[in-house]
């Protein structure tokens, strides 16, 4: 209901606004929020454990000369879904792993990995998932600038 | 028809006929199984078809099997099914025929095809058949006692013979399972019949979708052709063995023969039936089953046996 | 063709068992396989039984495309069944890539795969996505036939 709706995404402001965060609110039930690396693994357990959200999954994207990756997590009692963006440069490819805090985010920063090639540091295991063995090293098929 | 002639009338329906026959009672099996799932099933002849197809296909074993244990164990199965049932038979046409503690042998063959199958099933070379003869030790282990338990009211209702023409000719006056103590013997041997044939709810050796086959997984070709024929031949002898000892005997002659084949019907729907209707049990479950329910019924049986006989 | 074959011949069009191979597939032709194997089809009619391994099966269903890591153990499932025997790609992925075609873990449409370990495979292709079960049994009863 839009009323109980509100009063959620006001208790969201109220968490997030001690972190630097850039806020976008496209659709009602949607909120992307755009974090910086160093902040990304504390708004990460904010969402999770104090706000109270459901890991729901990862997506990663190549834009070009960036790397991103977004963390959706639901609040499934009023339907929002608030997605944490964060970005790095491909020159770097590295992004803070969030499984220390969200555990259920393992496999899917593994396959993020394989895919996309983005390296995820303080990953408890970080071994090939979902290519198969006999994949070649380094190369990463969901990247733009692949050409098989 | 002398002494010779008849042994080999027998030994040929023994292990040639009760193949034959066998196979028509698995297609009953198949078509009462399909029937109570609302569709048609297979044509009348297709276990032949299945065993002549089998016939066809080449023989593959594993690198690691140990390939005369492998290929031999079948054969052991079918000799021994063959010779319990060329028994079973000569008591069948000639009552007075067969020879002290015959009854013995054929309980003793018939361990043979759970035998053929765990040491068939251990020579594989394969993981699952090793995990598959292993569920079956623990099964025989488990219905062997109450088998032979559950024939002894009808040993002491015949008067304490061995024979199973004693056991026959004692029953003109009355079927075994007529008794109390006899009927409830009657129950537990179909309990470990169900678990001999190897069929739900004790199929855990073979457990399809759990084991890919378990003790049957590296077989292809003759070998399990023979597998299959020794699986229909028990489908034949098991129920015929029960008829024997507890149902007033296979006659073959007149109406005798009506009644026989509607008990052998009878007792083949019933396992076909109960193989439809319950679900696989856990091998501990199954252990649990016999130890702890068949055979404390199996004893109460041979009590009021006992109390029967000499009470 | 002695009478023996014959007869082995009529035994293998009269009761072919199957076993069901996933290469990688969305599970939708699964299904379609899962649903022919229920009574409502009821293909124990034509002898058909669920094989539990590969080395009782006569026709191997093969769903999917094969992907790389699926591809050796295919050829490896392959081996294992007892000639003769059938492969039949089911859907358009195994058949011929679908639209899987040009992805980066395509490791060869199913017939390619098999044809590397065995040129004189028997291939059926039964395309869909997913094909009916109407359109499985028509396609494994002209098989039959034509063996």
């Amino acid at each position: 209901m839009p009323e109980e709706l509100e009063k959620v995404v006001e208790r969201l402001k109220e968490l997030t606004g001690s972190l630097d965060l850039r806020w976008r609110r496209p659709l009602p039930g949607r909120v992307y929020l755009d974090v910086g690396k160093e902040r990304a693994r504390e708004a990460a357990r904010l969402l999770f454990e104090d706000f109270g959200a459901r890991f729901a999954t990862a997506s990663g994207f190549d834009g070009g000369d960036q790397l991103e990756a977004l963390y959706h997590f639901a609040y499934d009692s009023v339907g929002l879904v608030v997605s944490l963006r964060v970005r790095t440069p491909k020159s770097d490819g590295t992004l803070p792993s969030m499984t220390p805090v969200v555990p259920p985010a393992e496999w899917i920063e593994r396959e993020m990995n394989d895919l996309l090639g983005i390296t995820f540091e303080g990953h408890p295991r970080p071994e090939r998932l979902i290519l198969s063995d006999d994949w070649p090293e380094g190369l990463h098929p969901l990247r733009k600038d692949e050409k098989k | 028809m002398n002494q010779l002639g008849f042994w080999i009338l027998v030994t040929l329906l023994g292990f040639v006929g009760t193949p034959i026959l066998g196979l028509v009672v698995k297609w009953v099996d198949r078509l009462v199984t399909a029937r109570i799932q609302w569709r048609k099933g297979p044509p009348f002849y297709q276990t032949f078809a299945d065993v002549l197809k089998l016939l066809g296909k080449e023989t593959m074993a594993s690198e690691q099997a140990s390939l005369p244990v492998f290929l031999l164990a079948p054969v052991l199965g079918y000799i021994g099914v063959g010779v319990a049932a060329t028994l079973l038979w000569a008591v069948a046409i000639r009552p007075e025929a067969g020879f002290a503690g015959d009854l013995i042998v054929v309980i003793y063959f018939l361990v043979f095809p759970s035998l053929a199958l765990i040491l068939g099933a251990s020579a594989s070379g394969s993981p699952h058949a090793g995990l598959g003869a292993a569920r079956e030790m623990k099964l025989v282990a488990g219905y062997e006692l109450p088998f032979i338990l559950s024939v002894v009211p009808a040993i002491l209702a015949a008067g304490n013979t061995f024979n199973l023409s004693g056991l026959v000719l004692a029953q003109s006056k009355g079927p075994v399972l007529w008794g109390v103590g006899g009927f409830m013997a009657f129950l537990c041997v179909l309990a470990a019949v169900q678990a001999k044939l190897g069929v739900v709810p004790f199929d855990q050796a073979e457990a399809e979708t759990e084991l890919m086959g378990g003790v049957i997984v590296e077989y292809s070709g003759p070998p399990l052709a023979l597998i299959y024929v020794m699986r229909a031949m028990l489908l034949l002898v098991l129920p015929m063995f029960v008829i024997t000892v507890f149902w007033g005997g296979v006659q073959l002659a007149g109406w005798g023969l009506a009644l026989t084949a509607v008990k052998f019907l009878v007792l083949v729907v019933v396992i076909v039936l109960v193989r439809n209707t319950c679900p696989r049990l856990r091998i501990d479950q199954a252990m649990k089953f016999f130890w702890l329910m068949v055979t404390p019924v199996a004893i109460v049986a041979c009590s009021l046996a006992l109390v029967g006989a000499y009470g | 063709m002695s009478v023996l074959d014959k007869l082995k011949l009529w035994g293998l069009k009269k009761s072919p068992w199957v076993y069901h191979v996933n290469t990688g597939a969305c599970n939708n032709c699964d299904i379609e396989v899962l649903e022919l194997l229920t009574p409502r089809f009821d293909v124990e009619r034509l002898g058909v039984l669920l094989a539990p391994s590969p080395r009782h099966a006569d026709a191997l269903l093969v769903t999917g495309i094969c992907t790389r890591q699926a591809r050796p153990r295919l050829q490896e499932i392959y081996r294992q069944t007892p000639k003769p025997c059938v492969v039949a790609c089911i859907g358009a992925c195994a058949c011929t890539g679908g639209i899987f075609h040009e992805a980066w873990h395509f490791a060869g449409p199913v017939d390619e795969v098999v044809r590397e370990v065995d040129p004189n495979a028997i291939i059926v292709y039964i395309p869909g996505c997913p094909p009916k079960p109407e359109a499985m049994i028509s396609a494994l009863a002209q098989t039959l036939a034509k063996l």
